[in-house]
């Protein structure tokens, strides 16, 4: 057979499952490096057929997460990942005290969290894990003291072009009407975290005393809070309670909040089509009676995992693999086939993931970090509101 | 371009071995190359294509029929080319992406490339290397190397000799 044009293997390329990509890569040199280039994963991103969504397993089976692959035929390919502390030939997250969180993605990373509780002491380490070359780097590290540890919290991580760097932001929530905080860290940059100024009530969906629904956001590069995105006109008014089961999420590269306040009815799915323009939400309605009956719960126990290319959204349930894709269009649920991995009794959280397939720039990001000092506890009086954000579980 | 009137355009094709097929034009179209050379005014006669042989051009023919045939229902037109493609071998499909292409038909392209890659799943390196007439130009030593670096990804994977 004559050879393949470039921009054809390409096309058959983007529709192959993470996992082939590698076998792929074996092939020849001239494969590995069409592979290997930048171009190639930004490629897939854009274009890929098949959705991957990074699935978190129930911390109380100790089971390695997974990375879930829906094929556009229906076919639901798992792959489990298994982070290993670098340097060393012990997985993350298996020993006693600790839970390993996903605390968002970007750029083919997973960004993990690792809380380590020990008498007094919480230490929270950061890694960056590209489940494709298997890398795992530390980047960052907290030690916190009471009552801080005690505090809700949440993680923002994300890449700014300027600096060419990952800046990693920790809000803490300790309620009752204290002020929000937030501190700061630029990875191979700071040598320690930065108290972030007036942080506000920054997070993502927020909620006034009068119930009144904005989303803030913070800018990365300037460090500065945006002001509020309008939420759709339909939810400006929710109540404490229903903002527990309200989330944003990221489908399709659009900012989308999630209501699941409709507990016996429905779950609406906000998508912003074009970002900050309030006036350009739209609305996508799940009705619960649509689903199987052996699947017929509240609404606040399923998880929006993520939307396909042909608009189905797909559901999980809460402290189950089972997974249902929905259409819209017919009000019809299907349910997935769960792949074998991928243990009973856990719970599959998901985020959107695009996948990389060349290395870390690892010079840059681990470049200070071993020379650093211990990072000194981070010891406030003043600090924040929860926040359900963008990559989270909502 | 052909007047609209009740009787179909007919169109020849001629494959690169010489074959002539006739074809609706309303199905030929489906083909932006061949669009293109209508609307350009260039069908009269026979349609040479050059980088197609009697046998795919045969196959490309069968598909534009079908799924012309099926009104604008995209669940029926998936569920034809599924089936259409259900039973081809590997070299049938690398001719169709390759005439695809040529042709300029997107909707081909985009089926049999995800079949392509579907049939790849579970296939070996050296499966992979002898389909797509690829030769190893790996050093034994590279070659252990990038195998090591990727070696979870050959979990589930069929085995053979030169793999």
């Amino acid at each position: 057979m004559d050879s393949f044009p470039t921009d054809l293997l390409q096309e058959i390329f983007i529709r192959l499952p993470f996992k082939n990509v590698g076998i792929s890569k074996c092939v020849c040199t001239s494969w590995c490096d069409l592979l290997s280039d930048q171009s190639f994963t930004a490629n897939y991103a854009a274009n890929s057929p098949i959705t991957t969504v990074f699935a978190e397993q129930s911390v109380i089976t100790f089971n390695p997460p997974s990375l879930l692959q829906f094929a556009p035929n229906g076919d639901l390919i798992a792959t489990r990942i298994n982070p290993k502390i670098p340097g060393k030939n012990r997985y993350i997250g298996r020993e006693k005290n600790s839970t390993l969180y996903l605390a968002g993605t970007g750029n083919g990373l997973l960004f993990l969290m690792l809380r380590k509780a020990l008498l007094n002491l919480v230490t929270e380490k950061i890694y960056f894990f590209n489940p494709f070359c298997k890398e795992c780097v530390q980047v960052a590290e907290n030690s916190l003291v009471r009552p801080e540890w005690s505090y809700g919290y949440k993680y923002m991580i994300d890449y700014v072009p300027g600096i060419k760097s990952y800046k990693i932001v920790r809000f803490t929530d300790p309620g009752n009407e204290k002020p929000s905080q937030a501190k700061i860290f630029a990875v191979g940059i700071d040598q320690e975290w930065r108290i972030l100024d007036d942080p506000g009530f920054c997070h993502w969906v927020s909620v006034d005393n009068d119930g009144v629904v904005s989303i803030r956001t913070l800018d990365l590069s300037e460090e500065k809070f945006t002001p509020g995105i309008r939420s759709p006109r339909e939810l400006t008014r929710i109540s404490y309670y229903e903002n527990r089961v309200t989330g944003l999420r990221v489908f399709n590269d659009r900012l989308s909040l999630v209501d699941r306040s409709d507990f016996d009815e429905r779950i609406t799915i906000w998508t912003m089509d074009e970002y900050g323009i309030s006036d350009s939400w739209s609305k996508i309605v799940v009705q619960l009676s649509w689903l199987p009956f052996d699947m017929r719960k509240s609404a606040d126990l399923y998880h929006a995992l993520t939307i396909l290319p042909n608009g189905n959204v797909v559901l999980s349930l809460k402290d189950s693999v089972e997974l249902v894709s929905v259409c819209i269009e017919k009000k019809q649920a299907t349910k997935f086939r769960v792949p074998d991995n991928v243990t009973n009794r856990s719970t599959l959280y998901g985020t959107a993931f695009a996948p990389r397939f060349y290395p870390l720039d690892e010079d840059r990001v681990r470049r200070q970090w071993h020379n650093r000092k211990t990072p000194s506890a981070w010891l406030s009086t003043v600090s924040i509101a929860l926040s359900v954000g963008v990559g989270f579980v909502c | 371009m052909a007047a609209e009137t009740g009787t179909p355009t007919t169109l020849t094709l001629k494959s690169n071995d010489d074959e002539l097929f006739s074809v609706a034009e309303s199905a030929a179209i489906l083909s932006v190359t061949i669009r293109n050379m209508v609307e350009d005014g260039c069908a009269g006669g026979v349609i040479p294509l050059d980088n197609v042989d009697g046998k795919t051009l045969a196959s490309v023919i069968t598909y534009m029929n079908g799924i012309s045939a099926i009104p604008a229902d995209e669940e029926k037109k998936k569920s034809y080319r599924d089936k259409f493609l259900s039973d081809k071998d590997f070299e049938t499909l690398a001719d169709m992406v390759l005439a695809a292409n040529y042709l300029n038909m997107s909707c081909l392209m985009d089926a049999v490339s995800a079949k392509i890659a579907q049939v790849m799943e579970k296939k070996s390196v050296g499966w992979v290397r002898r389909k797509f007439g690829i030769e190893n130009d790996y050093t034994p030593e590279e070659e252990a190397a990038v195998k090591e670096e990727h070696k979870w990804t050959f979990e589930g994977v069929e085995t053979d000799d030169d793999n």
